[in-house]
């Protein structure tokens, strides 16, 4: 389940990081363009052939061109017969070239939240979960993934959790930073791979984290465009739901269609050349102002006798001067571009090749679209599929500006968290653009459902990055509640996958106490000072009324704390008065509507010894009291019984141990020595912590 | 580098071979007497009858009519002066014996640069698909083509391989391509062709599918009528996108055509290969002139390759003293090719030693 939460997250925080492949059809369509500008129409040249390759498939020209006279947008620019022998420096002129994006701190991005994912972990109940898989010998796994972790929580006892938490948090971090390590190792484990066959999203999240140890091992680190590529063909996708699939892979073509190929990247700086096999050679001068490119032709020499290399100095120099980094074809050269109508349907005609060959399609209420037919019924209104696209590249292109101003923040060391918010908000638009687009082309396709855990996925992402981990919390509860309470409700989901999400076992309740615990430690983690650790605590407690789940429950164990007045039988001074215990409570309740909760409490500390001796013994009311750990520690056994269902009121009677008490002041020191008593108390039922909880079986 | 004397006052020119009134800097010349240092040999403006101009190693450029013992310079230089294609075909050597003179050559493509002077054509006998247009190239595909066949070198800057044939133009198009129902103009421009007595050889540097198949019976018809009538119809086989693609593209690709395919480089250029595939010969960066004004360009492809041949059927034709026949003409390519070994397959590679061997004989 941690698993699954962690791959939604991934899978739809990783969205805004751009694919990475050959080609960009923004490119090519302006390519196609200056060739049709010339020629009137559109024809395969050893020159394009990887470019119609890329779109069309390997076909020989008969059948590339049959394909192109077939395509709803490329048709009006096809005709049969051409002149022959064009293809040269006619047509070559100017140059645009391939290259790969820069290295951008994308990478650091990605590990950062992977790590900061692993703490949302923690912050959801990660104990208790990790604690069972070690005690489970059927998940040795856990000492892969773990291994820090697991060595700590054996070395502690489980009521020590709250005191240990910081440390426990360190151990946690530890491993999390090393999580896609840890994760690759146990993919090999056996255990594991049957779970990998039977849970498409463990196998989808540990091959996310292996693309991104793999991509941030290379030597320029994680391209973003890469990586979102590689997310996008995942084949686990299909398995949870084809529609969020295809949805990532159309983004995905998206994407790529529209991105930028820096020119300075074709050059090969030893020869300072661009050869045919890794360039586009594009055609006149109206090249000169192809994505805002500083290269004109007047500064570029075609030589046509040596092998088709492009050789001149100044085309370097310009490319150093322009430097750009963008991610994206600039929206004002794109919207440019696209005033020119042949453009325009070119690019789109090159985009319909490029989905249809990847059959993209949406499925929803027992209908099945597939996305190039739905370009097709749109040819003749394509104002519908432009704005799609236009609407696409003021996204992107917003990521491109956060992008840039973040990274010129960092350099300055400006950057904060709103920062952070903002470059994620951009982020976060683009993702959801992905689902938008889908049920554009089909209604609903991507319900609420998804919609939902997308969004709470993406907020959990920003959250998590800009430090927030309370709110990350509330949206890991959000996710989980619907993927595992409303998602097997809702009628989009197969009945495999519906049986799946139930095998899991995760029940409201569940989930209810992964967002209490998770919050309790967010803030814990967050705390800076004793107070905000109190506040915490304060705010994890279960709230006014909580005292009525053990009496509803067949089987409790609680962190409970009561207070009340007690009465000792053995007359003294130490256990009349206030009493206040904490510690751990097994409870029995019962199904009749009126019945009483039996418990038996082990308390650990006493807070009201401390306040009750003083109030009670004159002797030491001038004195100051000196209040060590002794002072509270009392450890009592109490039977107790609560006999009124519906109110928090209980009866305890039994043993405890009085806490050491001491005071002292510029002359004496007086230590009250513990004493065991027998005590009869009426007490007020305060739970903190429910541990274990089982409810009666429906009958 | 070769050094020559100098035999007359002569300018030096800089920026390119030509005469302008700009491009004597400084008022540089050599007296006679004087020893000029060579570097290499090339086509500049036509002055005197003669457009071989010298490239100084000193910079800039001397006309070589004021130089001694140019005919050994220019021997020297032989692969300067003309381009390797033509060397290859052993042009130059041809043209001792035929320059096609008398030959007409009809030239279905985009029309000409009516301002080349260096491009002679019939400037009264000419087709044109739409008579409200002008004869005029706005494309290039034409010009290019039709002064590789027969630019007289007047501008001293090209030369075709028929330098004396007579050129007819047809114009059938305004652009590189022409649709389904357009094509028909194939069968107009060959009828016209053949309706021409003066024309003996038509090319066709263009290629399609002709997928109207009653279009595509009347071109063929119109070949046929062509042939009838002792026509030459040299047809680009088609530019491939990829090797070994055996797609058919027409006119190329009727029994009567002669189809012209050009030798293959990896990545840059193929033809389609297929029976219809008669000879090849060099098709890449081939220079010709522009349609716009008289500078030269290169292009690659069949286009090329066809109008070599073009010229070449000319210079046949002419050394055959008009007698001939279409299948004999076709034939005789097929014999002055010799096969090569090309990209691991066995192909017909038009032969300059075949050629001259016959313009010997």
């Amino acid at each position: 389940m941690k698993f699954y939460c962690s791959i939604l997250t991934l899978i739809f925080c990783s969205i805004y990081i751009f694919s990475f492949g050959q080609r960009s059809a923004y490119y090519d369509a302006l390519y196609l363009k200056s060739q049709y500008d010339i020629i009137k129409s559109l024809r395969a040249e050893p020159a394009n052939k990887e470019l119609f390759n890329y779109y069309f498939g390997k076909l020989s020209d008969d059948a590339l061109e049959d394909s192109i006279a077939k395509n709803p947008f490329l048709k009006d620019y096809y005709q049969p017969e051409h002149a022959q022998g064009l293809f040269s420096e006619a047509i070559q002129k100017g140059a645009s070239s391939l290259g790969s994006l820069n290295v951008t701190n994308i990478a650091d991005g990605i590990a950062q939240f992977l790590i900061k994912r692993g703490k949302e972990e923690l912050n959801v109940a990660f104990f208790d979960r990790m604690k069972k898989f070690l005690d489970d010998p059927n998940h040795p796994e856990c000492k892969t993934l773990f291994p820090v972790t697991i060595e700590f929580l054996s070395s502690i006892e489980t009521y020590r959790y709250a005191e240990l938490i910081q440390s426990l948090r360190e151990a946690f971090n530890k491993d999390l930073s090393n999580l896609i390590t840890n994760v690759n190792q146990l993919i090999d484990h056996p255990k594991y791979k049957k779970i990998l066959k039977d849970f498409p999203e463990i196998r989808a999240a540990v091959r996310t984290s292996k693309i991104v140890s793999e991509l941030s091992q290379s030597e320029e680190g994680i391209l973003p465009d890469s990586l979102i590529h590689e997310l996008a063909t995942l084949p686990e996708w299909n398995e949870i739901n084809s529609n969020l699939s295809n949805s990532l892979k159309f983004l995905d073509i998206l994407s790529q269609s529209i991105r930028y190929l820096p020119v300075e990247k074709a050059f090969d700086t030893a020869s300072n050349t661009i050869s045919m096999k890794d360039t586009i050679l594009y055609s006149r001068k109206i090249d000169t102002t192809i994505a805002g490119r500083t290269i004109r032709d007047t500064t570029i020499h075609y030589n046509v006798i040596s092998e088709r290399t492009i050789k001149h100095s100044e085309i370097k120099a310009v490319d150093i001067k322009d430097n750009v980094k963008q991610r994206w074809v600039k929206l004002s050269d794109l919207n440019k571009a696209f005033k020119d109508s042949i453009t325009l349907k070119i690019f789109i005609g090159l985009l319909y090749e490029k989905i249809k060959s990847e059959t993209i399609q949406f499925t929803a209420d027992n209908a099945t679209i597939k996305a190039d037919q739905w370009l097709d019924s749109n040819a003749n209104t394509i104002f519908v599929i432009s704005g799609l696209i236009e609407n696409f590249a003021i996204q992107v292109n917003e990521v491109d500006r956060a992008i840039k101003d973040f990274k010129d923040k960092r350099n300055n060391g400006t950057l904060n968290n709103d920062d952070y918010y903002t470059y994620i908000s951009k982020a976060i638009n683009l993702t959801e653009y992905g689902f938008k687009v889908a049920n554009i082309i089909k209604e609903n396709v991507i319900n609420d459902e998804y919609i939902i855990m997308a969004r709470n996925s993406n907020e959990l992402y920003k959250n998590i990055y800009t430090k927030n981990y309370n709110n990350a919390v509330m949206n890991v509860y959000a996710i989980l509640n619907q993927v595992f309470n409303k998602l097997p409700k809702s009628t989009n989901i197969s009945e495999a996958r519906r049986n799946a999400l139930k095998s899991l076992g995760l029940k409201s309740e569940t989930i209810e106490k992964i967002l209490k615990y998770g919050n309790f430690m967010a803030s814990v983690v967050k705390a800076e000072s004793g107070e905000e650790v109190a506040k915490a605590l304060e705010a994890a407690a279960l709230p006014a009324g909580s005292y009525s789940v053990k009496q509803k429950s067949a089987f409790n164990i609680s962190v409970n704390g009561y207070i009340g007045y007690g009465f000792d039988f053995n007359g003294g001074l130490y256990a009349r008065g206030i009493y206040a215990p904490v510690g751990f409570s097994i409870n029995r309740g019962t199904r009749k509507k009126w019945g009483s909760t039996f418990s038996a409490f082990v308390g650990l500390i006493d807070v009201g010894s401390i306040a009750t001796y003083r109030l009670e013994n004159g002797a030491t009311e001038k004195l100051k009291q000196e209040v060590r750990l002794e002072s509270i520690f009392s450890p009592s056994a109490q039977l107790i019984v609560e006999p009124i269902r519906g109110f928090p009121l209980a009866i305890a009677a039994g043993w405890k141990r009085t806490p050491k008490l001491f005071y002292s002041d510029k002359t004496s020191f007086i230590a009250v020595p513990p004493t065991n008593v027998f005590n009869l108390s009426v007490l007020i039922d305060i739970p903190m912590f429910t541990i274990v909880n089982k409810t009666f079986d429906k009958k | 580098m070769i050094q020559a004397r100098v035999l007359i006052p002569l300018n030096i020119r800089t920026g390119t071979p030509e005469i302008l009134p700009n491009n004597n800097t400084g008022d540089k010349f050599y007296n006679p007497g004087d020893v000029v240092e060579i570097a290499e040999a090339v086509i500049g403006v036509n002055y005197k009858e003669n457009s071989i101009w010298y490239k100084l190693v000193d910079g800039g450029f001397v006309w070589s009519g004021g130089v001694a013992g140019t005919n050994e310079i220019n021997a020297s230089f032989a692969s300067t002066l003309y381009y390797p294609w033509m060397l290859n075909l052993k042009i130059p050597d041809i043209w001792e014996f035929s320059k096609g003179r008398g030959v007409g050559i009809g030239v279905i493509d985009t029309g000409i640069n009516l301002n080349n002077k260096d491009i002679e054509f019939n400037k009264t006998d000419f087709y044109i698909y739409n008579t409200s247009q002008s004869l005029q190239d706005s494309f290039g595909h034409g010009t290019h083509c039709a002064a590789l066949i027969g630019a007289r070198n007047i501008n001293g800057k090209f030369i075709g391989v028929a330098p004396e044939s007579n050129l007819y133009i047809c114009k059938f198009s305004e652009s590189g391509s022409l649709s389904d129902s357009e094509a028909i103009r194939y069968a107009d421009a060959i009828n016209w062709c053949t309706s021409n007595k003066n024309i003996h050889i038509i090319s066709i540097s263009w290629g399609g599918r002709l997928r109207d198949q009653q279009i595509k019976q009347k071109v063929e018809e119109a070949i046929n009528t062509a042939i009838a009538n002792n026509k030459v119809i040299i047809c680009s086989i088609g530019d491939a996108s990829q090797d070994n693609d055996s797609s058919k593209r027409y006119p190329a690709c009727f029994d009567n055509a002669i189809g012209i395919g050009s030798i293959p480089v990896p990545g840059k250029l193929f033809s389609f290969l297929n029976e219809h595939l008669i000879t090849i010969t060099d098709g890449l960066d081939i220079a010709s002139y522009r349609h716009d004004n008289d500078k030269l360009i290169t292009m690659s492809g069949t286009s090329q390759s066809t109008a070599i041949v073009a010229g070449l059927v000319a210079l046949i034709i002419k050394k055959m003293n008009f007698i001939y026949t279409p299948i004999q003409i076709k034939k005789m390519l097929t014999d002055f090719s010799e096969t090569k070994q090309i990209l691991g397959k066995p192909m017909p590679c038009l032969s300059g030693q075949k050629l001259i061997d016959f313009f010997k004989n």
